[in-house]
């Protein structure tokens, strides 16, 4: 393959960046806001730890392996039924996944943007793309992130700075103690595996150029990412007060519609969407390649190229029939997707487990009576 | 609708064909990518008549959702 190798800790680190906040910073802060209030910090402080602990092992295990993808060489670890269940779960997870983004982009962008357009054309113009940036390779979407993760992060960087004024208040001391131990733990157990989804790193492994510096990049870009979802939330939180931001349906874009720049600039909703759209493109981008990947190596099909178009298609179907509307569809993620998804996620740790299980045996000495 | 989804698979084998001609694929490669293709064609009319067979969401729930309530007490 051309790409091998050519993934620089950069680039990682500023996908592991966009990958974090692009999605949770739309969809997750409004109903954390609802479930925990001025606890949802700690919530995702814990979480941003927890979930990018849980994806660093199978990363280091797969970068041993510098040469070969876990999709092959998985194979002759926990032996070939097993490696091809893994493959199957863990691809229909990254195109499910792909699917759900997608979905609630469209929920969110043709109600508020392209009033009365079918979302089914909203949906295969996004993932079309999408899909022939995966024609690409996964790499792609690590340069297409090298290229806007600074814009967007200093966009975001910046945005706190638009509501200073509107810091000085009581609020404040509610985010030092801890109101519902129950609460927070549920909170939490749904956020690790939104950064538990990192653990696709180790499916792709070969890409990366420089592998010392894989694991630091990987923890940079994701505290970096937190540390912009966790101001957003704040400034929500501080802003709308925690019952408000809980009943908005995307506080985020709300909160930007307070953005202006004088006279000059009264409302900058179509500018900060515009920037938020790369990074959720780049997430959604890599995950449907990542998928994609996955599936042709389930297959056992040399070049993923011809498979993007009909997967895509699958994605673009499994979106429009994950549910009926916005709260059916939070309704399912609530129930069951955190649980699914850690499950999966937790997969990859099948083969370090085995190949550590293994080792233990080979090196066991023989039985005297042997 | 249905129309649309034939317009819509007969351009996505056509472009599979154009792929494989270029990378010269196996023949195997290619029985597997349009296989996927046919199979993703019923899903999309499984979709269109009986959405609630087509939804994943579906057996996750049933299978996770006892698990979640036992973890995270929902």
């Amino acid at each position: 393959m051309k790409q091998e190798g050519t993934v620089t800790a950069l680039q990682t680190g500023g996908l592991t960046f966009l990958f974090v906040f692009s999605t949770t910073l739309a969809y997750l802060i409004g109903p954390l806001a609802k479930e925990a209030g001025s606890d949802g910090w700690i919530c995702i402080v814990l979480g941003a730890v927890a979930g990018t602990a849980l994806a660093i092992p199978p990363l280091s295990f797969a970068l041993r392996r510098p040469t070969a993808y876990l999709g092959s060489f998985g194979e002759r670890i926990v032996g070939k039924p097993v490696h091809k269940c893994i493959l199957f779960l863990t691809s229909t997870f990254y195109l499910h996944l792909a699917a759900y983004i997608l979905r609630e982009f469209t929920d969110f962008f043709v109600p508020s943007f392209l009033k009365e357009t079918p979302p089914v054309a909203v949906a295969i113009l996004v993932l079309t793309a999408a899909a022939f940036l995966a024609q690409v390779g996964v790499s792609g979407s690590f340069r297409f992130a090298q290229g806007c993760f600074l814009v967007i992060g200093l966009f975001f960087l910046l945005k706190p700075l638009f509501f200073v004024p509107y810091l000085d208040t009581p609020i404040w001391r509610e985010f030092a103690r801890i109101h519902d131990w129950k609460t927070l733990w549920k909170q939490t157990y749904g956020i690790i595996p939104w950064y538990g989804e990192l653990t696709m790193l180790a499916y792709i492994a070969p890409l990366f150029a420089s592998r010392r510096k894989i694991r630091a990049a990987v923890w940079i870009g994701s505290m970096a990412g937190t540390y912009i979802l966790l101001t957003e939330f704040l400034l929500i939180v501080l802003f709308f007060g925690p019952k408000l931001a809980g009943a908005l349906s995307y506080p985020a874009l709300d909160l930007t519609g307070f953005v202006h720049l004088g006279d000059f600039l009264r409302n900058m909703n179509a500018l900060i969407v515009s920037i938020w759209f790369m990074g959720y493109f780049v997430k959604l981008s890599v995950v449907f390649a990542v998928g994609t990947l996955l599936f042709s190596e389930m297959l056992g099909v040399r070049d993923p190229k011809p498979l993007t178009a009909p997967l895509g298609a699958l994605v673009v179907c499994f979106s429009l029939v994950l549910a009926r509307n916005p709260v059916e569809l939070a309704g399912y993620f609530d129930a069951s997707w955190a649980t699914y998804a850690l499950a999966v996620e937790g997969l990859a740790y099948v083969y370090p487990l085995v190949s550590w299980a293994r080792g233990r045996a080979g090196r066991r000495p023989a039985s005297p009576s042997a | 609708m249905l129309i649309l989804l034939a317009i819509g698979f007969a351009l996505i084998a056509s472009y599979q064909a154009a792929l494989h001609r270029r990378g010269r694929t196996s023949g195997r490669d290619r029985a597997v990518a349009y296989v996927l293709s046919g199979l993703t064609f019923v899903y999309g009319l499984v979709c269109r008549f009986a959405p609630g067979w087509a939804n994943p969401f579906v057996p996750i729930r049933f299978v996770f959702e006892p698990v979640q309530r036992l973890i995270a007490g929902n």
